[in-house]
């Protein structure tokens, strides 16, 4: 309920709205009253000031204006004088005409008062003056000087002669439109003065005609006051305009004091009506109200209002304060009502909560306790997993040893097929078994990582030669692609990045039937001291891809492509499965790329690995595709580009390898070249006629019959721009123009097959290198001949039904073919073809067998 | 004083090498020839003038005596006052040796006694003023090879009384003193054929069309049959084409003095205009239009042509031919006279010298008027004609042909 203090009323302190009125009044009459004066005061003075300053400007624009006349009507005059031919003669002929200028200038006469003439020579010499005084000498004057040069058509200026100031106007006399002399008339300054407008209208004012320092003249009243000075623009002279202003200001304040004296009269008249007005009909009733509401607040029900006030704003306000006397009554009571029923509902609400949270808590306890004991079981899964794998590889070890040791000594061919079984079969449960062993270690978390420094180099190298039977039993080629500033060694666990890499190209093979298997490895270099960087390797197929449905699962345990035929492709489906856990392992990620029918690229991605850079590494790895340190396998290598000598170049670059090297002169050459030869390299300049480097290069990446063909682009350009266009269009590789050899056969060797000259051991093989890069073959068209004509038929009774000792005979005559002609790729074939002989390594007799016509063609060029 | 003694041989060594250095100076500068003429107003004959003078020139590799001869122009407008400031000019350059002066008359009478008392070595191949050469108040320094007036008013007169056989002239002058002293000479011609004008008339320089139309009006009113006209070509063609306007009683036939020839005058009244009006005019007797068989006169013609190359090809391209005749034939004696005379390299005996082998000339030059022997003699009131190269057998009447050609009207008539 409202407290008693605050309906005390105020006793003092606060002004009643009587009193504020009258203040109010009176003051708005006093603001009203200063404001209108002052603003009265203010215009009447800038009133006056620009009456001022129109009258002066009226006076001035008269006397420039009378005078501008006044001279214009006497120059106009004396320049019809200077026409007549007698003033022109005189000025020609002087002497001669002395007589008659003189009778003539003493008949002129000018506007105004005593005028005189002279008439000078062209160079202001005194020719004749109606002045009496004969020493005039007009001859330094520099007006002389522009009138005779016609720079001016009239001169006027102001001048003194006796005493006397004198307006001198001269104008020059025209002979043939040439000055030839001049015309002088000089007038008294005191002719303006007769000058009716100019002396009417000046009243108490004065105006003073200026020149030099000299008052030539002046009209109006007699006043020395300070005046303002104008300049008029004839002859220089200088209009001082005065004037007494006194008298007009007077006047002006009389009828200021006389307008503010009225104005305050009518604004303290209307204060008043206003006061007794709102004293009327807005206080008095006010008061009445105040007293009306104080009873209310002392809980007097019943109060009323009359409704009936003069002012319709009183009124309402009535009728609203009746309404309200009757609401505050009615209202207090249902409060009271809507409190009680309140507190009851809080209190049972409060008790249901406390159930629920119980309830809750209770739940989470069960569900962390299902969570711990999933997570046990799974580990005690991978553990018995782990164990039982170890407890399985041991015997396993023993079976496969022993069939090992016992495949010797059994001579049934039936049972060596059975031994056999028992060896395959025991080596695929090895796998499975160590691939479980594998996933089961990494899931308990028993498996450690040993990073230690290793070059990817040989890693791959290791890889190539681990896959190479089973490459070529299937015909395919492994391309290997490791940029020239790759780092010469990496911080990672090689034994398991070796692992994730068998794996990867392991599938690759088996999912391939046709073209090639590409490993690479690209690499940035982050910004960063610590000589961090990223690794990304490439595993690319062109096999028979994997669809995009099936890409998210392949990392899956246990999990095959479901068209993936076990018995034709084997396998345990955890490859894929180990390679992405050990990949995570080592704070990477592997991401597949797959068209179905067109191949799948697989790519391994590590994040902040160490990279190293040895000196002495990077030299040695450079070496390595040095030919005098590696030798190339036999190759095709097609150069395209428009230029002769560059062509020529790369053919004499390469011609003790035994690399073959044909030309094509345009990138449209170069993709007929590119089907027809089918190059193991293609070597492309950028800017061509016809077709350039990159059109060539997209069509040839284009057409599946030779996009497996790798191309190095040729270019002069360095800037990034054109790099990124190179590799984005699918080069391969790019050498700089113009390249050193070293730079050639080091590209080479990341596109071609070749190996190292120490270390192979074949006897034959170095003297055949050392023979190749001496001699080309030796009548290559005898040798094609010989080949065609003796072996191919040789060759056509074998296929099929291979005979080892056919094929030896037939290696041995090869062999001899190749000796007499010195033909190192026939050389290399039968080095291949004598140890699969040997070996007795039928697939591979085989697989080299149905090369040999190509091998024919190949020769052929 | 033994000082003095013992230098004087040194000064006097030096003073003669200084004298004989600057004299060996003074041979090699070139000496000029000026011409002070009306170059704006009468550039015809100033143009003329000047060809003559470069032609005659020409002749002798443009030296005199081993000394490079340079033609300097000045314009004076016809005003005598600017004529005087170039004779200032020429006093002041002490390589200047002599002054052919144009075809204006008034300046040379209004600056005659200056150029007499400054010594002003003043040739005259045009203005024909009648007092130009007479100055009796000392030495006569201005020698003339034109028309004298003098005597022009009785060739005049002479022609329109025996040749033409008219009677009453009016006479129609300008106000200058060329038209004064014709007012006397022609007077007197008349007089002596016991005649007097029907009136006498002025105008001065620069009239317009319709003051020539009123005055030819007064003058037929007269009762004039002819005109005896003094003026310059400016103001002859204004006559010309009033005269060709007027009617046919108020036509009088014009028998001018020779100033018309000054200027464009041919090419200004055309052939068709001039068929209109009867003029005749005084000229000096040679023409290379009306004399194409003087053999030396092809000559000049054709020194002339390789002087002026680009103006002069044929007879007629000579325009006002009396300036370049006057100028070649005065050009030719005077540099007989300068050979005669000599050159000091003091420029003021220099031009006293040459003064004085004009009087004397003791070789006679071959001229294209004539072959002049001692043309001028030692001038006093005795011998008024002695500064005058030309005399009445010199003179003769011409008329403009079809092709603004002069022609001489004694020659194939």
């Amino acid at each position: 309920m409202v407290k008693a203090s605050d309906s005390a009323p105020p006793t003092e302190g606060i002004i009643s709205v009587t009193m504020a009125l009258v203040f109010f009044s009176l003051i708005v009459a006093i603001v009203i009253t200063l404001a209108v004066s002052g603003s009265a005061y203010l215009g009447v003075r800038a009133l006056n000031e620009y009456e001022q300053q129109m009258f002066v400007e009226h006076q001035i624009h008269v006397v420039e204006k009378s005078i501008a006349t006044f001279l214009d009507h006497r120059l106009a005059i004396l320049k019809d004088y200077a026409k007549f031919p007698v003033l022109k003669q005189g000025v020609m002929n002087p002497e001669s005409n002395l007589a008659n200028v003189t009778d003539f200038m003493g008949d002129l006469a000018m506007l105004g008062g005593e005028s005189h003439f002279s008439l000078l020579d062209y160079q202001g010499g005194l020719i004749h003056s109606t002045f009496p005084d004969k020493w005039l000498d007009y001859t330094y004057e520099s007006w002389v000087a522009e009138l005779i040069a016609g720079k001016a058509n009239d001169f006027v200026s102001v001048g003194r002669l006796q005493g006397h100031y004198l307006w001198r106007l001269a104008v020059p006399v025209l002979f043939n439109g040439m000055p030839e002399g001049i015309l002088v008339c000089e007038i008294p300054i005191m002719a303006l003065e007769s000058d009716q407008e100019l002396s009417a209208g000046m009243g108490s004012g004065r105006l003073e005609l200026i020149s030099g320092d000299n008052i030539i003249a002046f009209f109006g009243s007699d006043l020395t006051l300070p005046g303002d000075d104008y300049l008029l623009g004839r002859a220089e002279i200088i209009m001082r305009f005065r004037w007494d202003w006194t008298e007009q200001e007077r006047r002006s304040q009389q009828l200021l004091f006389r307008l503010s004296l009225i104005i305050s009269g009518l604004t303290l008249v209307g204060s008043l009506i206003v006061f007794f007005l709102a004293r009327r009909y807005f206080v008095v009733p006010l008061y009445s109200f105040r007293e009306k509401t104080k009873m209310l607040a002392d809980d007097y029900a019943g109060v009323r209002i009359e409704s009936g006030q003069p002012l319709k704003e009183m009124s309402l306000l009535a009728c609203d304060f009746n309404r309200m006397a009757d609401h505050v009554f009615s209202r207090d009571e249902k409060l009271q009502e809507a409190r009680d029923g309140l507190e009851k509902k809080v209190r049972e609400r409060t008790r249901e909560l406390k159930n629920e949270l119980d309830e809750r808590k209770r739940v989470e306890l069960e569900l962390a306790k299902a969570v711990d004991d999933a997570e046990d079981a799974n580990r005690a899964k991978s553990e018995f997993l782990a164990n039982m794998s170890h407890e399985i590889r041991t015997p396993m070890n023993a079976v496969l040893g022993f069939s090992d040791l016992l495949l010797p000594l059994v001579s049934g061919k039936r049972s060596q097929k059975y031994l056999e079984s028992i060896q395959s079969a025991g080596k695929s449960l090895m796998t499975i078994i160590n691939d479980i062993l594998d996933l089961s270690k990494i899931e308990a978390g028993r498996l450690d990582l040993q990073y230690e420094q290793f070059d990817l180099r040989l890693l791959f190298k290791e890889i190539e030669q681990m896959f190479e039977v089973a490459l070529t039993e299937k015909n395919l080629v492994l391309r290997i692609a490791i940029p020239v500033d790759f780092p010469s060694a990496l911080l990672l666990d090689e034994i398991r990045l070796r692992q994730i890499l068998v794996n990867l190209v392991g599938n690759a093979v088996k999912f391939t039937s046709q073209g090639y298997i590409k490993l690479a490895v690209s690499h940035t270099v982050c910004d960063d001291p610590k000589g961090l960087g990223e690794v990304k390797i490439y595993v690319a197929d062109t096999g028979m891809g994997i669809p995009e449905k099936e890409q998210k699962h392949v990392f899956e345990s246990f999990r095959q492509q479901d068209n993936q035929s076990t018995r034709k492709f084997g396998g345990t489906g955890l490859g894929l499965t180990i390679c992405q856990r050990l990949v995570e392992m080592m704070d990477g990620r592997i991401e597949l790329e797959s068209e179905h029918g067109v191949g799948s690229t697989f790519t391994v991605i590590f994040n902040d690995v160490s990279l190293f850079y040895s000196q002495q590494q990077r030299v040695e790895s450079e070496e390595k595709r040095n030919p005098e340190v590696i030798s190339f396998d036999p190759a095709r290598l097609l150069i395209v580009d428009d230029i002769a000598s560059n062509r020529d170049l790369v053919r004499e670059s390469l011609h003790d390898l035994p690399v073959q090297v044909f030309a094509a002169v345009d990138g449209e050459e170069g993709v007929a070249e590119a089907l027809a030869l089918l190059p193991d390299l293609i070597l492309m300049d950028i800017r061509m006629p016809v077709m350039n480097g990159y059109e060539a290069t997209s069509r040839i990446k284009a057409d599946p019959r030779t996009r497996h063909i790798p191309i190095v682009a040729l270019t002069a350009s360095v800037t990034v721009l054109e790099k990124a266009k190179i590799m984005d269009i699918g080069f391969d590789g790019f050498l700089f123009k113009p390249f050193k050899r070293n730079e050639l056969i080091r590209e080479l060797g990341l596109h071609l097959r070749w190996s190292y000259r120490e270390g192979d051991n074949n006897d034959l093989l170095l003297e055949d290198e050392q023979a190749m890069t001496v001699e080309p073959v030796e009548d290559l068209e005898g040798l094609i001949t010989t080949l065609e004509g003796e072996m191919l038929p040789i060759w056509q009774e074998m296929e099929g039904t291979v005979e080892m000792d056919v094929a030896a005979d037939f290696s041995e005559r090869l062999a001899v073919i190749a000796q007499h002609h010195h033909a190192t790729v026939l050389k290399i074939f039968v080095v291949d073809l004598d140890e699969a002989v040997q070996n007795f390594d039928i697939r591979n007799l085989q697989t080299l067998l149905t090369a040999f016509p190509s091998l024919i063609h190949s020769l052929k060029g | 004083m033994t000082t003095t003694a013992r230098c004087l041989p040194g000064s006097i060594f030096l003073t003669i090498c200084m004298i004989w250095a600057s004299m060996a100076h003074a041979q090699n500068e070139p000496i000029h020839f000026y011409l002070d003429a009306d170059l704006t107003n009468a550039s015809t004959s100033s143009l003329s003038i000047e060809q003559g003078i470069l032609t005659a020139l020409s002749e002798v590799d443009n030296k005199i005596v081993g000394r490079r001869v340079v033609l300097l122009k000045r314009d004076h407008h016809g005003n005598s006052r600017r004529s005087l400031d170039n004779l200032k000019q020429f006093l002041a350059d002490d390589q200047a040796l002599a002054l052919f002066a144009g075809l204006h008359s008034p300046p040379l009478l209004a600056n005659r006694t200056f150029i007499n008392e400054q010594g002003i070595l003043l040739l005259d191949p045009w203005a024909a003023a009648g007092p130009i050469t007479r100055y009796a108040n000392g030495k006569n320094w201005i020698f003339r090879l034109s028309v004298d007036d003098s005597k022009a008013g009785s060739v005049l007169v002479n022609h329109l009384i025996n040749v033409r056989g008219l009677k009453k002239p009016a006479l129609l002058l300008e106000q200058t003193g060329w038209g004064r002293s014709n007012k006397k000479t022609m007077g007197r011609a008349l007089a002596e054929n016991d005649l007097a004008p029907t009136g006498i008339f002025w105008f001065n320089w620069g009239l317009k069309e319709s003051s020539a139309r009123i005055l030819l009006r007064q003058i037929a009113g007269t009762g004039a049959d002819s005109i005896l006209f003094v003026g310059n070509s400016p103001e002859g063609k204004i006559f010309a084409r009033a005269m060709a306007e007027l009617s046919g009683s108020k036509k009088m036939p014009i028998v001018s003095h020779w100033g018309i020839t000054g200027g464009d005058f041919p090419q200004v009244i055309g052939l068709a205009l001039r068929e209109k009006i009867d003029l005749t005019f005084l000229q000096t007797s040679f023409s290379f239009v009306s004399m194409p068989d003087n053999l030396f006169g092809r000559q000049v013609l054709k020194q002339a042509s390789t002087v002026f190359p680009d103006l002069i090809n044929k007879a007629t391209d000579i325009k006002a031919p009396a300036g370049f005749v006057h100028g070649y034939d005065l050009t030719k004696i005077l540099i007989a006279a300068v050979l005669q005379a000599g050159l000091s390299g003091d420029i003021i005996e220099d031009r006293e010298n040459v003064r004085n082998a004009l009087e004397e000339l003791k070789t006679p030059v071959k001229g294209l008027i004539k072959i002049y022997n001692k043309p001028f003699g030692k001038f006093d009131l005795e011998h008024p004609d002695s500064h005058e190269a030309l005399s009445v057998e010199d003179f003769t009447m011409a008329r403009y042909g079809e092709n603004d050609e002069i022609l001489l009207l004694n020659v194939g008539e």
